[in-house]
């Protein structure tokens, strides 16, 4: 029995400590990764900006989002009480986008967060248990990625006509499968490890040893996939968008409005430069802090 | 090597399969169905449309109608007496409208006896409607594909061989931006650029005005290739200037590498020829996502540069519910990407001798 | 940076500008009239079979009809160009039509084109063996068409009816080719290769789908005489924006159709004189928004199965009338046109858009006045009763709605089209400030349709195209037996007095057009008070064409007539 115990708790020691180490490691690399820093403090304002759309229309911009006036339709940015202008049909061009930045984030936000779910879910059981789950699971896995994604993604959502929320389910259901692989190769690793091995032989459930020992050792694979999928799942939000097929109007996203905006664009270009400008910065912010981030965890990066 | 290959293809049979029964009942479980996209015309009543989707065969459950694909219907639907209208049938009603008479014999083979169907719009086979844009695609994924190697390993290799320089941190960011800008806006921007503004490249399309059928051969156009390629490989520019930088930096700390600094070869030589080599091997790995990355890709770039290829085709038989155009479309992209695997673990084998097919 | 980085630098450098010089293909497009058409291009040129308007420019190029239309008046008359028929005479009760075909018209393989290739064509479509949509646009007023020699033609009508031409209209296919192999055979044939059959006065020259269509002057005797030009060719376009770019740009001549949101920008790019244009209105279509006048939870048709009329079951909010009057005073109409068309349509206060002969102008309009809706809707027991007038009315004795019902509504429009969406979102913004909530939703085309079918809906935004020729008739949409099964009467709008008004508008004896419009006007005045739909205005039509292109002349709706006289200079 006390031996046991201590197995168990020499187990959870070095993975502590294996956690600590790395994770400290990685935050003394981004405090010198300037580029990176920037962009995550980029993010946060414009997460920020777009969840706070409500209050900031109504009290520091004083519009109204959905307030429609054909007088004051597409004014240049810098008019008078629109910092970024009006759009077509004279609401608020900075209103619109923020809220529009809302929904956006939040499809790309969440369907990137059910897909990693997912991912991490499945890969950990291929990974782990190995055999006939790791061929089904292979095999269906291959299947769904031997079909250009977004010819499926086309397909579902025409048979879907997608609302925001069935747009986070299809684009979570059909985007794990990258991070199924990535996780089950790492739990392949993993579960050679003293730690895992220590805890089997203890007797500790598959899933105690999944959630409490593997799992933890996947946190920058984590961060790192959950950085680029939101922002891959922008751009294909608005990809969809442009083809007719993403979330419908009059619910704003980055994507529609971009699209839209192109019908009108010689009265207005602003309409068209901004929205594709934000989906640009935000795509770009999430990309080089998925990279730095990378980077920063790398075991073996030279310093 | 060729044992290996057939085992590969032999392999990729269920998961063709699966492909398509996936697709399939996707395609059934859409709201309104083809004859709505067809008919829409005031004059067509619901009931004309029922009897419309009858005879096409679409009011059929899934099942039924994904045998009918993929086995024919000339076994269904047989006619043993012939006067041209079906009286033994399995499976599906010999009057399927409802009209009160039998529906002439099933002439469709399916596809396992290579039959891919008849367009609901185009009307004629789809093996026709496919066989006049699948060059058009192949042309534009293949030059994008090339392009983004040619451009995007050295661009990579300098940037890892110049680790931290002014060089790689502009091929960093360049590689960055590229990936991040949808990819529609890039080309409706490049097209305003190029095509308006600075007046030097066609606005779009494949070729200019042919009065006669044959498209123009390729180095007559190459001026309407260039936007669409550069639109299409960017994204891949950019993957592959990273990973081709990040496994090079991999190889780099590897002991080999140590090793033959060690016996004195020079410094360059030693970057390119062991490391570069090695550093191929996800390149190679890279091969089959590419490919399905440039097809998916394709769908935007041939709609907005107006290229008559299968991503357009694809796109307006989907929205138009067009089954068999469509399943055609996912096989062919199927297809081409189990190719793109096979060949990704081929040459993984051929550059890392340390890996033998068995 | 060492040499060999350097090197690898230069020849990427080089590559690219090598791309750039290269000799650009030298296409000859002197003499050519190219036009375009977004989305997906046509594919199919046989005159029963196509379906797509894209196609029917290409065949109105190819094949001549049984009848054509005089471009100035756009009414159906003898001996105009594309028409056949240079002559005809009608029976003394107004049913039977003999017409005299002109002759020396002929197929490309030299067969002359007769009166029984028009008979051959009609008993194809109606066969029941194709599948066309021609059947539903001839089947119920026409009952025969019978060719008594090879240059007269005899059309037998259901009934006697003004405008009983504009259903006979053909294009023919060749007897001779596809009579041996069965009308089925027709549905294979979809007369694109350049080897196929044509009239002319031009030919099919290549079909490249989703890319162009080129057609050539035909190279056998046309007894109007060959074109001028050198040929016509219409290229696609996946996306809009480009579409309209290359026309600026000069790679297309000819915008057969410019967009509302476009018709400014032509209108200044014309001011250096490289372009020409043509406005006109009305224009082709007209936008509405319809109300659903009966219970969505339990939509009937308009008759039951043994013909009697079933009594419909009001809509809670709907079926009031002066609800709808109401919210047709809450709308601001003119900031419609000026939010979803740029001030380019005109106002309609009933179904018939002003400038078209029925019209008359002595139909108010629903005046704009927020407070005078608001105190209609409380007269009709919708009221504010918690005074915040941001949250919707709820019914305190409404006719047909339970108290406490709140008053909101589902308003959908077809998904893809800016200019319906912003028609809703204006819609939502100003009902909304009268207490009357609206979910705005786009959805899908095929979606929407189902559901007006199924009359499960409580309201959309669409809307019509006027036919070419013209028709006053529009008892498809309004008559009792078109609630939906046979027809498009989605609101369920149920009016015996106008039932009997339609059918005598289009009997009057002698058609005579005073008569007529004085019918005309009664229903327009009726459906002005009835509103079924709110009508909100028809889009102003414009064609543009660039200055290289001489001879261009059209008239609203006619804008290829002449193709054949016109030129196209370097």
């Amino acid at each position: 029995m006390a031996t046991q115990t201590q197995v168990v708790s020499l187990a959870q020691a070095e993975n502590r400590k294996v956690g600590r180490s790395l994770t400290e490691l990685a935050l003394l690399r981004l405090r010198r990764d300037r580029l990176t820093l920037a962009a995550i403090a980029l993010i946060v304002i414009l997460v920020a900006l777009a969840a706070l759309a409500p209050p900031i229309s109504q009290y520091v911009l004083h519009v109204d989002p959905n307030r429609t006036n054909v007088t004051q339709a597409y004014l240049v940015p810098g008019s008078p009480g629109h910092v970024l202008g009006t759009d077509d049909l004279g609401r608020d061009h900075l209103a619109r986008l923020l809220y529009a930045g809302g929904v956006s984030l939040q499809i790309a936000f969440f369907a990137a967060l059910l897909s990693l779910v997912l991912g991490i879910g499945v890969g950990m059981m291929m990974g782990y248990f190995g055999g006939v789950i790791d061929d089904g699971f292979t095999w269906f896995i291959s299947t769904l990625n031997s079909i250009p994604s977004l010819f499926l993604l086309l397909i579902v959502s025409a048979v879907l006509n997608p609302s925001a929320q069935t747009l986070i389910l299809v684009l979570g259901l059909l985007g794990w499968t990258g991070t199924a692989r990535l996780v089950r190769g790492q739990t392949l690793a993993l579960r050679e490890r003293e730690f895992v091995i220590g805890a089997q032989a203890v007797g500790a459930s598959s899933f105690r040893i999944m959630l409490a020992h593997i799992l933890p050792n996947l946190f920058s694979i984590i961060i790192v996939t959950l950085m680029l999928d939101i922002g891959s799942l922008i751009l294909v939000e608005a990809g969809l968008s442009y083809l007719g097929l993403g979330v419908k109007p009059p619910t704003p996203t980055w994507g529609n409005m971009l699209t839209d905006a192109q019908t009108y664009f010689s009265k207005g270009w602003h309409l068209v430069i901004m929205p594709g400008l934000l989906i640009f910065i935000t795509v770009l912010c999430l990309f080089i802090i998925g990279d730095g981030l990378r980077d920063a965890f790398d075991p073996t990066a030279v310093d | 090597m060729i044992k290996y290959t057939i085992r590969r293809l032999i392999q990729a049979i269920p998961t063709f399969f699966g492909i398509t029964m996936l697709s399939y009942l996707l395609m059934t479980a859409a709201p309104g169905g083809p004859t709505a996209a067809l008919a829409f015309d005031p004059r067509i009543s619901p009931q004309e449309r029922h009897a419309m989707e009858a005879r096409l065969g679409v009011s059929d459950p899934w099942p039924v109608q994904y045998l009918r694909w993929l086995a024919g219907d000339d076994w269904m639907r047989r006619d043993t007496d012939g006067d041209g209208k079906a009286d033994t049938c399995i499976l599906i009603p010999c009057d399927a409208d409802g009209d009160g008479q039998n529906e002439p014999a099933g002439t469709r083979r399916g596809l396992l006896r290579l039959d891919f169907g008849t367009s609901f719009f185009e009307r004629r086979p789809v093996t026709e409607v496919i066989g006049d844009r699948v060059n058009a695609t192949f042309e534009l994924g293949l030059s994008a594909l090339v392009v983004s190697l040619i451009v995007g390993i050295p661009l990579g290799i300098l940037a890892g061989v110049y680790r931290g320089s002014l060089f790689d941190n502009a091929a960093r960011l360049v590689s960055v931006v590229f990936s991040a800008v949808p990819i529609f806006w890039l080309g409706l921007i490049l097209i305003l650029i190029f095509g308006r503004w600075l007046d030097i490249l066609p606005l779009g399309g494949r070729h200019g005005i042919v009065l006669t059928g044959e498209v123009p051969p390729l180095y007559t156009r190459l001026n309407y290739l260039i936007l669409p390629t550069f639109v299409l490989a960017a994204n891949y520019i950019a993957v592959y200037t990273r990973y081709m930088r990040a496994s090079l930096l991999d190889v780099i700390t590897q002991d080999y590498v140590r090793t033959a600094q060690a016996k004195g070869l020079s410094g360059r030589r030693v970057w390119f020829i062991h490391t570069a080599r090695n550093a191929l091997i996800p390149i190679a790995t890279f091969l089959g996502p590419a490919i399905t990355g440039i097809l998916g890709g394709a769908v935007l770039t041939e709609t907005i540069f107006s290229w008559p290829g299968l991503g357009r085709t694809g796109v307006s038989a989907v929205i138009q519910q067009d089954y068999p155009v469509v399943m055609a479309v996912v096989i062919i992209g199927a297809a081409a990407t189990i190719f793109g695997y096979i060949v990704s673990d081929i040459m993984y084998a051929l550059i890392d001798p340390r890996i033998r097919f068995d | 940076m060492n040499r060999f980085g350097k090197v690898l630098l230069v020849t990427m450098a080089v590559a690219v500008l090598a791309l750039l010089v290269l000799p650009v293909g030298a296409q000859d497009e002197g003499g050519i009239i190219v036009d375009s058409s977004f989305g997906s291009g046509p594919i199919n040129f046989n005159p029963v079979t196509s379906t797509a308007a894209s196609e029917q420019d290409v065949m109105n190029r190819l094949y001549p009809n049984l009848l054509g239309v005089n471009p100035e008046t756009g009414v159906i008359e003898p001996n105009m160009p594309g028409g056949l028929a240079e002559s005809w005479d009608i029976s003394d009760d107004g049913t039977v039509y003999t017409f005299h075909l002109r002759s020396g018209f002929t197929w490309t393989d030299g067969e002359p084109v007769t009166a029984y290739d028009f008979e051959y064509t009609w008993d194809a479509v109606t066969s029941g063996e194709i599948e066309t949509n021609l059947v539903f646009l001839v089947n119920d007023p026409v009952v025969e068409m019978t060719a008594i020699d090879d240059y007269t033609l005899e059309v037998t009508f259901t009934s006697a009816d003004c405008e009983a031409l504009n259903s006979a209209g053909l294009q023919p296919i060749p007897k001779h080719l596809f009579e041996p192999m069965g009308f089925a055979s027709i549905n294979e044939e979809n007369f694109t290769d350049p080897d196929d059959i044509e009239i002319g006065p031009y030919q099919l020259a290549s079909q490249i789908p989703d890319q162009q269509t080129a057609l050539i002057p035909a190279t056998w005797d046309n007894p109007d005489g060959l074109p001028d030009n050198d040929g016509w060719v219409m290229r696609i376009y996946g996306d809009q924006t480009v579409e309209f770019q290359s026309f600026l740009a000069g790679e297309i001549g000819v915008l057969e159709s410019v967009a509302p949101n476009l018709q400014a920008d032509v209108i200044s790019a014309a001011e250096d004189g490289s372009l020409q244009y043509y406005q006109y209105s009305p224009g082709d279509a007209w936008d509405y928004m319809a109300f659903n006048l009966a219970n969505p939870d339990n939509p009937q048709a308009a008759y039951d199965e043994d013909g009697n009329l079933i009594e419909q079951d009001p809509h809670p909010i709907f079926g009031d009338l002066r609800v709808r009057q109401a919210i047709n005073m809450a709308v601001n109409v003119d900031n419609i046109i000026e939010g979803a068309v740029f001030g380019n349509g005109a106002r309609m206060q009933s179904i018939y858009a002003p400038g078209s002969w029925p019209y008359v102008e002595d139909v108010p309009f629903y005046e704009y006045d927020p407070e005078a809706a608001a105190a209609m809707l409380e007269e009709a027991g919708w009221v504010d009763d918690d005074n915040d007038p941001s949250t919707p009315r709820v019914a305190q004795g409404a006719m047909y709605a339970e108290d406490g019902t709140p008053m909101t509504f589902t308003l959908f429009t077809n998904q893809g089209n800016t200019r319906r969406t912003a028609i809703g979102t204006i819609i939502q913004d100003e009902l909304a400030q009268v207490g009357v909530g609206v979910d705005f939703q786009t959805i899908d085309f095929n979606v929407l349709l189902d559901i007006m079918d199924q009359q499960t809906y409580d309201a959309f935004i669409l809307g019509w195209r006027n036919s070419y020729p013209f028709r006053a008739d529009q008892r498809q949409l309004w008559a009792t037996d078109s609630d939906v099964i046979a027809g498009d009467n989605f609101t369920s709008y149920v009016n015996p007095e106008l039932d009997d008004l339609w059918v005598q508008a289009s009997t009057v004896p002698g058609c005579d057009i005073e008569a007529r419009r004085e019918i005309y006007s009664q229903i327009q005045q009726i459906m002005h008070e009835d509103t079924p739909y709110m009508f909100l205005y028809s889009i102003n039509g414009m064609y543009a064409w660039n200055s290289k292109i001489q001879g261009v002349n059209p008239y609203p709706g006619a804008f290829y007539w002449n193709i054949e006289k016109w030129t196209v200079t370097e």
